[in-house]
Parts: structure tokens; sequence; C-alpha cells
């Protein structure tokens, strides 16, 4: 049984632009996983259907194994935790304390147990100073975690970010990819995102699909992923500048590992450097 | 963010922002109260003076941003006013100007009651003013809940209060990105380009609500809304402070009942 299935999954709207066709897609327990695709790709499409916001055309969604049904939806949407795009559409009460409580809340949960969920949340997120704020005296990067924070206060078990890095600084994109990646190890946590922002996928995805117009086109570990430079510039993508540069460098006959992420290319190149010696 | 500071922007950084919600409303209620019920105009100029000094003293409002919005009150009193200056008769006669075809006079009857509405104008302005000024909105909903107002009240006072301000955002973006492209160069480009901003404000607002409802979805919303705050604790000082002024407000009110202007 698969955290998340999708078998054959297509989405219609307005009775004729088909969004998704025939997508088959699978999440496995604290993985991390990326869905990269250009602009228009249905990448966010995609997520919507994981927590039923969107009800299949035709095809199914299983969470855990189940169909998505009227029953078990607010099961579905406490252990999936969608956090949109833009964190306007998703922040909505007056104080930022107030929204991190709304899901909690929603829950049934106690008053003392909602506290304790909202302190964890900010904490976790490292915004404690912002809990009186109104959202709209707060920068895009803030806003953004505390739409995140909205949604790990329900302590789903999997959370599903739509292009997390849109809008944020380097700075702001750093710590977001140093926090995502404590999810699935200290909590066991899934962590599926989107982005065409390539860079990013070695640091904080495990696999990866490729998504275009609607259809996944292909799948597997980054190392799988990144050799296919024909498939990814036929889908408006393109290799990360860190395995291109090793790639080049070792078709050009210099003795080097090859390596996808800033520290695994760090090391395979002081190996080389050391070997020379 | 906005270009111009709104009035809330002021109240959720106000110097008094610590003190208990609840004794700042009392405050100001008690003091437009006060204010209403006074025979004359001596308690109500005394309220104006003093909650402004608090306005601008103790929660550090800057004094021109206060006198400007004392201004739109105050232009709206001084021309009802006028009117009940020259029409409402008793006592001996003030001033007189002859027209041709009617006298305009100002009799004592007519000078002290304007000046008395003058006064509570004022003094009720500066009340309200100091209750909107020193407690923002999100420590009112508190209040609200904790006086057992109806939730679903409560819940779309709490909506409409996020959504102002992303319509005021919204709106600006769209008046300023079309002031780029000189969509306000002539009259008749002017009114075009409004109704443009008043369409696409519409959609987009529109389009906000689909969200929210997604958004509240995605949250599993069940009918449940904002936790209360925790209103700062009532400091014993603020609690004597405020029954004191209240009494002293009550004896000038009830000393200078007979003092008028003339």
């Amino acid at each position: 049984m698969h955290l998340i299935e999708t078998r054959n999954l297509s989405y219609v709207y307005r009775g004729s632009v088909a969004a998704l066709s025939n997508v088959n897609f699978i999440a496995e327990r604290a993985s991390r996983i990326a869905v990269i695709g250009a602009n228009g790709a249905g990448k966010s499409t995609l997520f919507k259907h994981f927590n039923g916001i969107l009800k299949p055309t035709s095809g199914e969604v299983l969470i855990r194994g189940e169909a998505v049904t009227r029953e078990n939806i607010r099961e579905i949407r406490k252990s999936v935790g969608l956090v949109f795009q833009n964190p306007d559409d998703q922040i909505f009460s007056p104080t930022v304390e107030q929204d991190i409580a709304f899901g909690p809340m929603n829950l049934g949960l106690d008053e003392e147990t909602v506290a304790h969920r909202v302190d964890a949340a900010l904490s976790l997120l490292g915004i404690e100073h912002l809990r009186e704020r109104v959202p709209h005296h707060l920068s895009g990067g803030e806003k953004k975690r505390v739409a995140i924070a909205g949604v790990l206060a329900m302590e789903p078990q999997v959370l599903v970010l739509d292009e997390p890095t849109a809008g944020l600084d380097p700075q702001g994109v750093a710590s977001l990819v140093e926090f995502v990646n404590t999810l699935p190890q200290k909590y066991g946590m899934t962590v599926i995102f989107s982005t065409h922002h390539v860079e990013l996928v070695p640091e904080i995805a495990d696999s990866v699909y490729v998504m275009d117009q609607g259809e996944i086109v292909a799948q597997g570990s980054v190392a799988e992923i990144f050799v296919k430079d024909d498939l990814l510039a036929r889908t408006r993508l393109d290799v990360p500048v860190i395995p291109k540069l090793l790639r080049s460098l070792r078709d050009d006959g210099v003795d080097v590992e090859m390596a996808y992420t800033f520290g695994d290319a760090r090391r395979a190149l002081t190996d080389a450097y050391e070997r020379r010696r | 963010m906005t270009m111009h500071r709104l009035l809330e922007d002021f109240a959720q950084e106000n110097a008094l922002r610590d003190v208990n919600p609840g004794v700042k409303i009392l405050l100001g209620l008690a003091s437009i109260l006060l204010c209403i019920s006074s025979p004359g105009p001596v308690t109500p100029l005394f309220i104006a003076v003093s909650l402004s000094a608090a306005t601008v003293g103790l929660a550090r409002i800057p004094p021109r941003f206060y006198a400007r919005l004392l201004l739109v009150p105050a232009s709206f009193a001084v021309m009802s006013i006028a009117v009940i200056l020259f029409l409402t008769g008793g006592g001996a006669v003030l001033v007189s100007i002859p027209l041709p075809i009617f006298t305009l006079t100002v009799t004592t009857g007519g000078a002290n009651l304007a000046f008395l509405l003058v006064a509570r104008v004022l003094g009720g302005m500066c009340s309200l003013f100091f209750i909107s000024l020193t407690t923002p909105m999100t420590d009112i909903f508190t209040i609200m809940q904790r006086l057992r107002f109806p939730t679903v009240f409560i819940d779309l006072a709490m909506l409409i209060y996020r959504f102002i301000f992303v319509v005021i955002d919204e709106a600006g973006q769209i008046y300023r990105s079309q002031r780029m492209r000189l969509g306000y160069g002539t009259f008749s480009e002017s009114i075009r380009s409004f109704g443009m901003l008043a369409g696409a404000l519409f959609l987009r607002t529109w389009e906000s609500g689909e969200h929210l409802v997604r958004a509240m979805d995605a949250r599993c919303y069940d009918g449940r809304f904002g936790l209360p705050d925790e209103a700062p604790p009532v400091s014993p000082t603020w609690a004597l402070g405020v029954v004191l002024y209240l009494g002293l407000v009550a004896g000038i009110s009830w000393t200078t009942a007979t003092i008028t202007l003339c």
C-alpha cells in the first residue's frame, strides 16, 4: 500500500481542456519527491487531487489505499497538507497566530492542544516573533512561512508544496531547503513539491517526476533524470549546472566522480584533485 | 503593502497596544456617553483635550496625522453648526446681518447651542479616535468573543477584516500598473481606466473568494474560526486611572452644567 497513489488519473476542466491525462504517481512514506515541469504542465492540478480539492474526471486517487470519499475527506485532508503557491490565497485570519490555529481548531482539538500545536509550528519555522502580527504587514517570505506553519500545525503525514521557492530571495530559498530536508528525517514526513527551479531538485529530492502537458513523461532518481538532456530540453527544462559541469568535465577526460548536489560535487572535485597530487 | 498608512496601521503599532483592550474601550465609550449627556460645553471640551493628549502623548500617534484626522469631522461640524447658529432663536440678539429679502440674526440661544454641539462633536470624535487609534480590530474581535457575540458574526467580521486589506492591495496594484502605462492621462482615459479597474477588481475578488473556500476546505473547515486571543491583563494602574478619570469628568459635568458661552 502506497501513501499516495494515482491510477490513470485524468482531469478535464471547462469540459474540454485536458489538464491531466493518465497520470500514475506514487509517493512512499518519508520520501522526498520533486515534480518538475514547465509552466502549465499540470503540477498544481495534480497536487489539488491529493487532498480532494479537485475530483478526477477519470482514474483513481488512492490515499493510503483508499479512494477519496465524502466520509474520509477530513481524514485525508488531515494527513495530506497542501501549501498553495500564493500565500495570500491561504492566509485569511486576522493574525498569524489565529491563522495557524485554524486547522487544529477545525480538527476538533481542545484549546490546550491547539495552543501547543501553534507554538510548535511557530518555533519549527522560526517565526515566534510574528505571532501577534497581521498578515498584511508581512513580507512575501514571512507569509510563505506562515502558510507552511498553518499546514504543519495539523501534523500531516504528507506535506505538499506548490512552487515553494516562488518569490523567495536566495537566503529564503536556502533556509527553506534546509527546513524541508529535516521533515522526512525527524518526523517521517513525506514531502512532495513542484518547481521549475531545477538547481534545487538534487538538494531536496530523492525521486523526480517530470511532467509535460498534463502527462508524466519521466520518473526516476535524481541521477536517472538528469542524464536525459533531450527530454529535459523538450519539456522546456534544463539539467542543473552542477551535473552539467561535472558531466562535461568527464566527457573531456577529467577523472572525476559524478555528483548532483553542491556537497557531493565539492567532495568529488577535492578527491580528483587529491588523486592528481 | 499599500502606500498610504491606514488608521489600523497606526493602531497595530501604537504605544498602548499592551494595555487591556476592554479598559481602553470602556474609557472611550464612557467618555462618549458623558459627552452627549453633558448639558454644558465644558465637559466635552475637557474630554476632547484630555483624550487628545492621551492619544498623542501616551499612544504616541504622530500629532500631524492626528490633526489631519480631526479635520475631517471638524469640517462637517462647522457646516452644520453654521445653520444652527442662524436658525435657532431665543435670548438676546447678538449679531444681525440685513440681507435684501430677510435678516440673518444670531441670538444668545443659538450661539450657546451651536457651541455646545461643536464641543460635543469634538469630544465624541476624540473619544472615538482614542479607541480606533489604540485598539486594533484584532483586539476588538477578542472583546467580541468575550462578550459572546454570535460566532457567525465574528467569523464574518474577521474574514472581512482580512479581505479589506487584500482588496486595497489589489486595487492599488491595478491602479499603479494603469498609471505606469498612462491610464489616467486624459479625462476620458481616466473614466475608461476606472471602469476597467472596477471590472478587474470584481473578477479578482470573485477568484479570491473561490481560493478562500478551497483554502478553508483544505484545512478541514468545520465551522470553527478564530481562537480567542489572550488579551493582556488589566493592570491596576490603568483600571484605577480610568475610574478616577471618569469620576473626574462626571464631577466636572455636575459642577459646570450651568456654564454656557454667553
